[in-house]
């Protein structure tokens, strides 16, 4: 029964984990390598930075942040997330609530990827497994601290540039879209796009509201 | 007479579940392999399809019951136990908290053992035994986990699972006030778990200790992940949805397996 309550420190560790996956700035030859490959050099880099001492002095907080969270958000495939997250209901926006749409979504999974980077502890990223499907894939990848193993799954597609992005992260078996989905659908079938863009804002601005109070 | 025992009874056994499991977020337990299959999901065509598959809308009748409860267990969790487990944290040291988390799960082998034995698998009965025998012995009751050394893990089969395994259904989802999310069934389940625990029949006469004790386990459990829970809402739009979502599909692919 407890086990979902491991959800929110695996979140933490997905957080991590996708973080890890940053770097595409990195070589272009990554670019033709398998799903798996990609993500390592991604984690790797997201690690290297997490751990980077120079960033950990006071006062660079938020620079690390940024850093760390630009890395993160480079490796996945935000509007396909944001879309699958509404599920059905996407059809209906127009471009411009979809760009929308996008974006708040994209807010809302900050907040929980800067928790996670101020509180990275040396936590270990672990490969396990790696399917392709044409071009979907899982990979696999276990987050190792000192007292705790917590599986992570990445869902990625591949570019037309060769490029495999996330648009899925599976925490502990819970499926980040799927869970979002599950908050949005109710409120799109009672309120429709208007109501559930009124929750985001409001949410987003009460996330700002605390982190602003935590800094003063 | 009897009726006053027998609400004891049930009130110790609520406390005990209670606190043990719902308050405390993740407990720093042995990881199940988690290896349901997502080859399906991957081979649906279509964008949304993939998902569909996978998506159900669960039924919640007692949803405004579930809600208060959810409540209740949330402000607990933040105005109670949190603080109280930073302040816990702050004055012992992580040997000691890692030393009474093992004194607390080497308990509950006796009852993992048990549903083991149940639903046919021994050898993994077996397992979980030699591990109990070792870590109450030289690992002196339980409090240092040699056997996880020795690469011994346990298998953590609870009473649900056995019930699951003999064609009990799930029941309604239910949001029990101290525990958190569960189920009917899990309802039961934990009330099979803690009459196999030891602690329920040496402390089954004196509620207050049953309480004590069961608040410090809570306490202890928290203080490895201390912020967590706050955190892992602050990115949700509907916490209570978010969490029953996640014990759902947490329950899905446990059971898969």
């Amino acid at each position: 029964m407890v086990r979902f309550f491991r959800v929110p420190a695996i979140f933490l560790f997905f957080v991590v984990l996708s973080v890890l996956l940053l770097p595409l700035s990195g070589p272009a030859a990554e670019k033709n390598s398998g799903p798996q490959a990609q993500l390592e050099v991604s984690v790797n880099h997201f690690l290297d930075v997490l751990k980077d001492p120079e960033l950990k002095k006071p006062g660079r907080e938020e620079e690390r942040r940024q850093k760390v969270i630009k890395l993160a958000f480079g490796q996945f495939d935000m509007p396909r997330m944001a879309m699958l997250s509404l599920g059905r209901g996407w059809k209906k926006l127009s471009p411009e609530e979809r760009r929308e749409f996008t974006g708040l979504f994209k807010e809302l999974l900050t907040k929980s990827y800067i928790s996670m980077i101020d509180n990275y502890s040396g936590e270990k990223v672990v490969f396990t497994r790696e399917e392709v499907r044409g071009k979907k894939a899982e990979v696999r990848s276990k987050v190792i601290s000192s007292n705790r193993e917590t599986p992570i799954f990445y869902r990625l597609k591949l570019e037309p540039d060769g490029r495999w992005l996330i648009y899925d992260v599976i925490i502990e078996n819970v499926s980040l879209v799927r869970n979002y989905r599950s908050q949005f659908a109710p409120l799109m079938r009672k309120e429709g796009y208007a109501g559930l863009r009124q929750q985001m804002l409001k949410k987003i601005a009460e996330n700002k509201k605390l982190e602003d109070a935590k800094h003063e | 007479m009897t009726t006053f025992k027998l609400r004891r009874l049930l009130l110790l056994l609520l406390v005990c579940f209670g606190l043990s499991a719902g308050l405390l977020a993740a407990r720093p337990r042995p990881v199940l392999a988690a290896d349901a299959s997502s080859t399906t999901a991957l081979q649906a065509d279509d964008d949304f399809a993939e998902f569909d598959a996978e998506y159900v809308e669960v039924s919640d009748p007692l949803e405004g019951f579930n809600r208060v409860m959810f409540t209740f267990n949330d402000r607990l969790r933040r105005w109670v136990l949190e603080p109280t487990a930073r302040v816990y944290r702050k004055v012992t040291p992580s040997m000691w908290r890692t030393g009474v988390a093992n004194f607390f799960s080497n308990l509950m082998e006796p009852a993992r053992i048990l549903n083991c034995l149940f639903q046919g698998r021994f050898a993994d009965a077996g397992d979980v035994s030699l591990r109990f025998l070792l870590n109450t012995t030289v690992g002196v009751v339980g409090i240092m986990d040699p056997a996880s050394y020795d690469g011994m893990k346990t298998h953590d089969v609870r009473f649900a699972s056995t019930l699951k395994n003999y064609g009990s259904g799930s029941g309604p989802y239910l949001v029990v006030p101290f525990f958190g999310p569960s189920d009917v069934r899990g309802v039961f389940g934990l009330v099979g778990d803690t009459l196999a625990s030891p602690p329920f029949w040496v402390l089954r006469n004196n509620t207050g200790a049953a309480i004590a004790v069961e608040g410090g386990k809570a306490v202890n459990k928290t203080s490895f992940i201390l912020g967590e829970y706050e955190e892992l809402l602050s990115g949700t739009l509907d916490p209570y949805v978010a969490v029953r979502d996640a014990y759902h599909q947490h329950q899905q692919l446990q059971f898969e397996q």
